[in-house]
Order: structure tokens, then C-alpha cells, then sequence
């Protein structure tokens, strides 16, 4: 029986653990306490359950000292928040006009400049942004196809942590006492 | 069964190599881990105070665990000893009865009182 008192003290827990301990991993140990809480409150009552469980302040820094160190993994949910960040301002950015090329080339002082992310004018360019070069302006910029796929997808390795993914192994010392004699 | 406090850093001390040992005689699920370790006197761990020395022992690969679908509710996370832990407990078991002879003959000289007589 999962009751309000049970998921406050666990969301309590989960409170102090925050910043020290990764979400998934809070989840987990969320989920570990509810079944022992569960098992616990069926024998002693529910209140017992809790009392027993000890004081959270003092259980919250054992997991503090027990989490530390412990292997990152990635973050999969902040890589498609990025992700999605960052197609949103691609979008928003291809095609905007700051002045009408019209306009400038009006003027009859038009110096205009190009710069490319990516391989310039082929099939690898990513962005493309133009200017004129006397007003130091960001007349315009052009977000090719490889853009809206690659941009995203950096955004989500980056935004993921991807390499955590990489296992690491653990540190020297344990590895040279497992070997030794 | 001796159910008389213990002194708190003592038992924060020897709660891993107490794990380990229980672990190594059957794997375990954690509330089962906690109903055996105040089964054998140690009532005053806070039964929160296991999780946190499982995942530490876990963290460190001396345990790993595997979920098993319960009858009764959500799977279990059943903790399992692996080799390094089985180390571990070698190590750690020989150096605790090392530190145990070397300290009872000093706090009970004649063999008698609290640490040599009736729980």
C-alpha cells in the first residue's frame, strides 16, 4: 500500500539527493525504498516503517557517500531537449532577413560577404551566413538540409553527456589490488 | 540473540562486511537483507542504512544485482556477490578477526565480563 506520508518521505529524500545524485538514479533508489516501505509497513504498520527507515538527513548523506563515484550514465532525456532545442532555433533562424538584399544593393555601397559552416556551395554545408562587409551586418542566414540533421544530432550528443556512454575503468589502485597476490 | 545497542560507527564500520557475508551464504533482495541483518542482533541499524551500503558495494563491483518478478508486487532487486566481493569478504573477514584478537584480550584479560560472559 503506497500511501501520502510514504511518497512525501521518499520525495523528501529525493529533495536532498538532488545535485549529488543523477535523476535516474534517485528514481532507482525512490523505487528500492517504496518496495522496502511496502514490505515493512504489511509487518509493523506503516508508521513503524517510516520510523524505522531512520533519519533522513542521516540516510540522505549515506547516499551521498555512496553515490560518490559511481558511473554516470547518459543523459538521454537532456540530449532530445537540446536536440529539439536547437531544430527550433534553426527554424527560426533559416531564411531570416535583417535587410532585403534589394534594399542594399539600392544603396550602391553594397559589399556583401558570405561565410559557411561546412564545405562552402556543396552538399556538406551546414549553415550559410551573408553581410556586407562596411556595415558589419548579419543581413541573412540560410540553413542548408545536412544542417537540420547534423546540428540536431551534435546537440544531442552534447546535451546527452554521450560520453558516459564510454565505459572507463575503475581506478588504478583497485584494479592493482585485484591483481595482486 | 544479544538485541543491546551498538555504538553506531562500529556498526557503520563492519554493515559492508556484514552485507557481504550474508550475501555470500544466498543472494538477497534488500528487504530480506534487512530483516536478516537484525536477525542476527545487529536491531539497531536503521533498516534506511542498508541501501546505501548495498549500492556502495554494488558501485564498487562486489556486488551485482538482477530483478526477479515478485508474487506479491514490484520485481525484487536481488543482490549477488561477484568475485572481487567474494575477495572482499576473504580480506575484510580475516582482517576483522585479526582486530578482534588483538583487542579482546586487552578490554577482557580475564576471560570474563561483557565481551566473555552471557548476552
Amino acid at each position: 500500500m503506497t500511501t501520502t506520508s510514504t511518497e512525501l518521505t521518499l520525495l523528501r529524500l529525493s529533495w536532498k539527493l538532488r545535485g549529488d545524485v543523477e535523476p535516474a538514479r534517485r528514481r532507482e533508489i525512490r523505487r528500492e525504498l517504496r518496495a522496502h516501505l511496502r514490505s515493512s509497513a504489511a509487518e509493523i504498520g506503516q508508521k513503524e516503517a517510516l520510523r524505522r527507515l531512520g533519519d533522513l538527513d542521516d540516510l540522505a548523506r549515506e547516499y551521498r557517500e555512496a553515490e560518490r563515484g559511481r558511473p554516470r550514465g547518459p543523459r538521454i532525456g537532456s540530449g532530445v531537449v537540446s536536440a529539439i532545442a536547437v531544430w527550433v532555433l534553426l527554424i527560426v533562424l533559416d531564411g531570416r532577413t535583417i535587410m532585403s538584399w534589394n534594399d542594399l544593393e539600392s544603396r550602391g555601397d553594397f559589399d556583401p560577404w558570405t561565410w559557411t559552416l561546412g564545405a562552402p556551395n556543396g552538399m556538406a554545408s551546414l549553415l550559410t551566413f551573408s553581410g556586407d562587409v562596411e556595415l558589419g551586418l548579419l543581413l541573412d542566414v540560410q540553413v542548408h538540409r545536412l544542417g537540420y540533421i547534423l546540428l540536431p544530432v551534435l546537440a544531442f550528443l552534447i546535451g546527452a553527456r554521450s560520453w558516459r556512454a564510454i565505459h572507463r575503468p575503475r581506478s588504478f589502485p583497485q584494479r592493482w589490488r585485484r591483481a595482486a597476490p | 540473540m544479544q538485541t543491546a545497542s551498538h555504538d553506531s560507527q562500529i556498526l557503520k564500520g563492519v554493515l559492508g562486511l556484514v552485507l557481504l557475508h550474508l550475501i555470500d551464504e544466498r543472494e538477497s533482495y534488500g528487504y530480506e537483507l534487512v530483516e536478516r541483518v537484525h536477525g542476527i542482533g545487529l536491531t539497531d541499524v536503521p533498516d534506511g542504512s542498508i541501501y546505501p551500503a548495498l549500492g556502495r558495494l554494488e558501485r564498487d563491483g562486489h556486488v551485482t544485482s538482477h530483478l526477479v518478478p515478485s508474487p506479491s508486487g514490484p520485481a525484487r532487486k536481488y543482490y549477488r556477490l561477484s568475485p572481487s566481493g567474494r575477495d572482499l569478504l576473504a580480506a575484510r573477514g580475516a582482517a576483522w578477526l585479526r582486530l578482534v584478537d588483538a583487542v579482546t584480550p586487552l578490554l577482557n584479560p580475564n576471560g570474563s565480563g561483557p565481551t566473555g560472559g552471557a548476552p
